[in-house]
């Protein structure tokens, strides 16, 4: 197995960091990839700060493995993120990964409580930013991620710029991470562990709606879109990458979304998913720890 | 209390507007069709309550705008919020273009091809408007007996912690 620095920093088996999906990455999948060696982490966008603790707590209750928060401050304001933010620091989450804004403030402060902090960028400035303020761990995302995307820059030209300009810095590669094959060739381009998301909405875990799963199951290589429209509760124009609704009269193609086991099936089958352009190599459903094997196989020398 | 809106709670100023806005745009759309409709001459009152909803849906238009939304309550499905919050937007417009039409079918009262647009655009709107704000009022009915959440308690003041 190949030595990781973000490995070792957090204190798991394998450099295989699930991304924290809003209101898709539960407690279970936390548990159940965490569990596995990797490192599971919570979907804290959407969810209220009660809520929040909540799934901390139930995450708690399953693992004592470390795990993380994903938290994103474009969605509900600066107070929502505080409050937010005030949880994490209070449970005493072992890591918190952040994603679309400027965390410079924030950073020196989850440093001093003693929390991993993980910022996902989508340009060498950000990286640098992100690195300069404090940041543990960086998470280059290319533009062949799914849901939000930050930069417009492709992982193969982002994640070698990214882990030459911060040697210090542990650098994970995001965007299109489905198997050990795209691990190794994230590996040869400088990436000391991998973030993926859209492999692990497909497993037993996850809280994606059942039709999510399936639609993720019957995508190609070709399905995804990248989009600058509506997704839900961000603001207009946000890049993102979605497999689009059902044809024909829906308006709900135009939004992007990610449908969860409480959502009717109907806007499962209408909504642009969002996903991943890794997705067309994803042909099953299966226990988050097999996901977990599968991408630290590709970390064996 | 707050006085501007934040992710975790309305604040004063769009509490009390959301109140006085109800009653004036309820009272404007009943003096509306009274006129439209030619029940009675109400021309002395329509005037300062359509300037007032006017004026009033505007403001909360662009006080929207300014701030951020408090998050969903727990258990509201995506849909739902989106439905609501577009629902609510549009009866915010409705206070603001409906008025305007009035005042260009009552007090321009313009002729020929140009007039029977604007009666056409101003009763449709009217009625567009009063299903709306049916809709809207089922939503909040349907929040409080069978959801059971605390929405309206929130728009009432109420701390409701997120």
């Amino acid at each position: 197995m190949t030595e990781s620095k973000a490995a070792a920093l957090c204190g798991i088996d394998t450099p295989v960091f699930q991304a924290g999906m809003a209101g898709l990455a539960g407690p279970d999948l936390v548990a159940a990839v965490s569990e596995a060696g990797g490192l599971g982490h919570l979907g804290g966008l959407r969810q209220p700060p009660s809520l929040l603790r909540q799934w901390i707590r139930m995450v708690r209750e399953r693992t004592n493995r470390p795990f993380g928060v994903n938290l994103v401050p474009a969605y509900g304001g600066p107070e929502v993120f505080e409050a937010q933010i005030q949880v994490v620091l209070e449970e005493k989450v072992p890591v918190l990964s952040l994603f679309y804004g400027d965390f410079t403030a924030l950073l020196p402060r989850i440093r001093a409580a003693g929390v991993i902090g993980m910022v996902q960028v989508g340009s060498l400035a950000e990286a640098r930013r992100a690195a300069a303020a404090g940041a543990h761990v960086v998470i280059a995302q290319g533009v062949e991620a799914g849901g939000h995307i930050r930069g417009r820059t492709p992982l193969c030209a982002l994640l070698p710029a990214v882990s030459a300009a911060l040697p210090d810095t542990p650098v994970l590669a995001a965007g299109g991470i489905v198997d050990a094959g795209s691990v190794r060739a994230a590996r040869c381009l400088g990436a000391d562990g991998v973030w993926a998301g859209t492999l692990f909405l497909a497993t037993e875990e996850s809280l994606a709606h059942e039709i999510y799963k399936q639609r993720l199951l019957r995508a190609g290589p070709d399905d995804t879109e990248f989009r600058t429209g509506y997704s839900f509760g961000w603001k207009y124009g946000t890049p993102h990458r979605v497999l689009p609704g059902r044809a024909g009269f829906n308006p709900l193609r135009l939004v992007g979304g990610g449908a969860r086991r409480q959502d009717d099936a109907s806007m499962a089958e209408k909504l642009s998913l969002y996903a991943g352009s890794g997705v067309g190599r994803i042909g099953d459903i299966r226990p988050a720890r097999d996901r977990v094997a599968a991408l630290a196989a590709g970390f064996e020398n | 209390m707050q006085w501007r809106d934040t992710g975790l709670g309305f604040g004063i100023v769009t509490i009390i507007l959301h109140w006085v806005g109800a009653i004036t745009v309820i009272a404007f759309y009943v003096l509306d069709a009274a006129r439209i409709g030619g029940w009675q001459d109400n021309a002395g009152l329509w005037a300062p309550v359509a300037v007032c909803t006017a004026v009033l849906c505007a403001f909360r238009l662009f006080w929207r705008y300014l701030w951020y939304l408090p998050l969903p309550l727990p258990g509201v499905a995506p849909l739902t919020v989106m439905v609501a919050r577009a629902v609510a937007i549009a009866l915010l417009l409705s206070g603001v273009i409906l008025p305007l039409l009035g005042w260009l079918e009552f007090h321009w009262r313009p002729e020929g091809m140009a007039g029977g647009m604007v009666r056409l655009l101003h009763r449709l709107g009217l009625l567009a408007a009063i299903l709306g704000l049916a809709l809207h009022v089922a939503g909040a009915l349907r929040q409080q007996f069978v959801l059971r959440n605390r929405a309206l308690s929130r728009l009432l003041g109420a701390r409701v912690d997120l």
